[in-house]
């Protein structure tokens, strides 16, 4: 019975997880047909993609090109290496304007790591998997294509998980050392930690936790992917039943430099970990701040998102100006800056800046079809502008449905300690203290870990290495007996 | 012999109770209107001795806990690290 509730609550969080992502993963809704019309209909439009490449207009270069392709089908095999160098400029972002029908004759490696993630999306991990067979090992999608497999055998509880996140590991190593360009050297050390974190939480799954906490150390504590990681390590310590470690790595979130950071989950953590210890003055005060704190950031939200329900703009807006430009409510600059951090987020505004400059470009130095041109681009940027904005939409969406979720299960563990207190009662007993005090002796650590007291500062070199040093009050005495 | 068969009959037929008894007997039921017994002169043999006050025997309670927030796994954030790269 308890494990199918379990399991319910997991479908449950699934439910309202699976809301993110789906809408913003939809093919052709504006295919720009009208584009490079008069040019794409001979071989020389071959020739124009090719020049608009060389003239730094990559954007052009790929609506001319698929639009000619989609008249040409049997040149596309041919072609393929020169699609790849365009969306190498381009990014992925505007193959979400084209069909899947259409994408889909295309077997190149930049083409594949696409389609190969919207089956992922669709669940649907045969095709995915087949479609990163063809991201070569010489494409720079390698180690990304990796990452996919790795997840798809992960998800399928497929033994052969743990050595391709290793081989994804090296692979992405690789490149960060061969990459000289800052941007594209960031991406691969991302896709790198990806593939440790996947591993961590792969052997946390099989029960080792202390193998899986060894995995997350990997991660640098200057990396993106760092603030994330504290979760997956407050959990594992959970389950090894070192609730002070849990509460310490919680702790870290109070820290002014991850001020932008919030995770309605960490705090259900807290709250667990000091019912654990029987500490229940401590659990209920996490819960009411939780209500008060949280409940008021979700009502907030979601006044903002019904008043800009019909926007694009507002939403894309709040990911592509500057700060000072935007709502300056505080848990949208929160939520902004956590956006902005996601991999898929850079990826689409680099693309987006991209298409700017080269709009800009156009409309200063463009000759011949400049207006057509121009309205073009216009329309890739429109398109892509829905696509970013609806992403923004649904985060928001979903830190919503996250909060009311794990409300329930602060709910739950509140009428737990009732029953609880309510048990004592009945038996006469009381614990053996009403609140149990820090003690050095009760922090659990290891040869290399050393010991500082936390003096309400928090130290570079310390932040994420704290623990509490609270001692389990679950011990139980008469009602009357005196300690 | 068909007459012989006739006789036996028509006497077997005479000894029948329903023949012999001509009238039913009144039977006149009585019952016991009012009894005292007295627990206290009551004499029981053997070591069974009735219970001097009210007692309940106690025994291990069975203890009933909500199914709290619990984390098997990760996958769900496995799913989103993919989701998140394009």
């Amino acid at each position: 019975m308890k494990t199918q509730n379990i399991f319910n609550k997991i479908n449950l969080a699934k439910r309202f997880g699976e809301i993110l992502f789906f809408s913003t993963f939809w093919y052709g809704f504006l295919v720009p047909e009208t584009i490079g019309q008069t040019t794409a209909d001979s071989n020389s439009a071959v020739k124009i993609s090719r020049q608009y490449l060389k003239d730094e207009k990559p954007f052009l270069a790929l609506v001319t090109m698929f639009d000619y392709l989609k008249k040409n089908e049997t040149q596309i095999e041919k072609l393929k290496p020169l699609i790849d160098k365009i969306i190498t400029k381009t990014g992925t972002l505007p193959l979400y304007l084209y069909e899947l029908s259409f994408l889909s004759k295309i077997k190149s490696p930049a083409v594949a790591i696409h389609v190969s993630q919207y089956y992922f999306k669709m669940k649907d991990y045969a095709k995915a998997l087949e479609w990163t067979n063809y991201v070569t090992n010489e494409s720079s999608y390698y180690p990304e294509a990796l990452l996919v497999q790795a997840s798809i055998y992960d998800s399928q509880k497929d033994a052969r998980s743990l050595p391709t996140y290793d081989q994804c590991v090296s692979t992405a190593d690789k490149y960060i050392r061969l990459m000289g360009n800052e941007k594209l050297r960031r991406y691969f050390v991302i896709i790198k930690e990806d593939c440790l974190i996947n591993k961590g939480r792969h052997l946390y799954e099989e029960g080792k936790f202390k193998e899986a906490l060894e995995q997350y150390d990997l991660i640098d504590k200057v990396s993106y992917s760092w603030p994330y990681v504290l979760m997956d390590k407050g959990w594992s310590h959970y389950k090894l039943r070192n609730y002070n470690r849990s509460l310490g790595v919680m702790m870290t979130y109070q820290s002014p430099l991850l001020g932008s950071y919030f995770f309605p989950e960490g705090e259900v953590l807290q709250a667990l970990s000091y019912f654990q210890l029987c500490l229940y003055k401590d659990a209920n005060g996490v819960i009411d701040k939780y209500y008060k704190v949280y409940g008021q950031k979700a009502n907030s939200l979601k006044d903002i998102l019904k008043k800009n329900a019909n926007s694009d703009t507002y939403f894309f807006n709040l990911v592509y100006k500057d700060k000072s430009e935007i709502d300056q409510h505080p848990y949208l600059s929160n939520l902004r800056n956590q956006l902005k951090k996601q991999i898929k987020m850079n990826i689409h505004l680099l693309s987006y800046f991209k298409l700017t400059e080269e709009m800009d470009a156009v409309n200063k130095t463009g000759k011949g079809n400049k207006e057509r041109d121009v309205q073009a681009l216009k329309i890739v940027a429109g398109q892509m502008e829905k696509v970013m904005s609806t992403h923004v939409k649904e985060y928001i969406t979903f830190f919503i449905n996250s909060i009311n979720y794990y409300s329930f299960e602060m709910f739950n563990i509140k009428l737990e300690m009732i029953s609880r207190k309510k048990d004592l009662l009945y038996e006469n007993k009381r614990f053996i203290a009403s609140r149990a005090r820090g003690s050095f002796k009760n922090v659990e650590r290891d040869e290399t870990e050393y010991f500082y007291q936390f003096k309400g500062e928090f130290w570079a070199d310390e932040i994420g290495d704290y623990a509490f040093g609270l001692e389990s009050n679950c011990k139980t005495i008469k009602a009357g007996d005196k300690i | 012999m068909k007459l012989e068969m006739k006789v036996i009959a028509l006497f077997l037929m005479f000894l029948s109770p329903s023949v012999v008894k001509t009238s039913e007997e009144k039977i006149v039921y009585e019952y016991k209107q009012h009894e005292v017994v007295d627990l206290g002169e009551l004499e029981i043999k053997g070591d069974v001795l009735a219970p001097s006050d009210l007692s309940i025997e106690e025994r291990g309670r069975k203890i009933f806990q909500r199914p709290l927030f619990d984390k098997p796994n990760f996958q769900q954030e496995m799913r989103f690290t993919i989701l998140n790269l394009r």
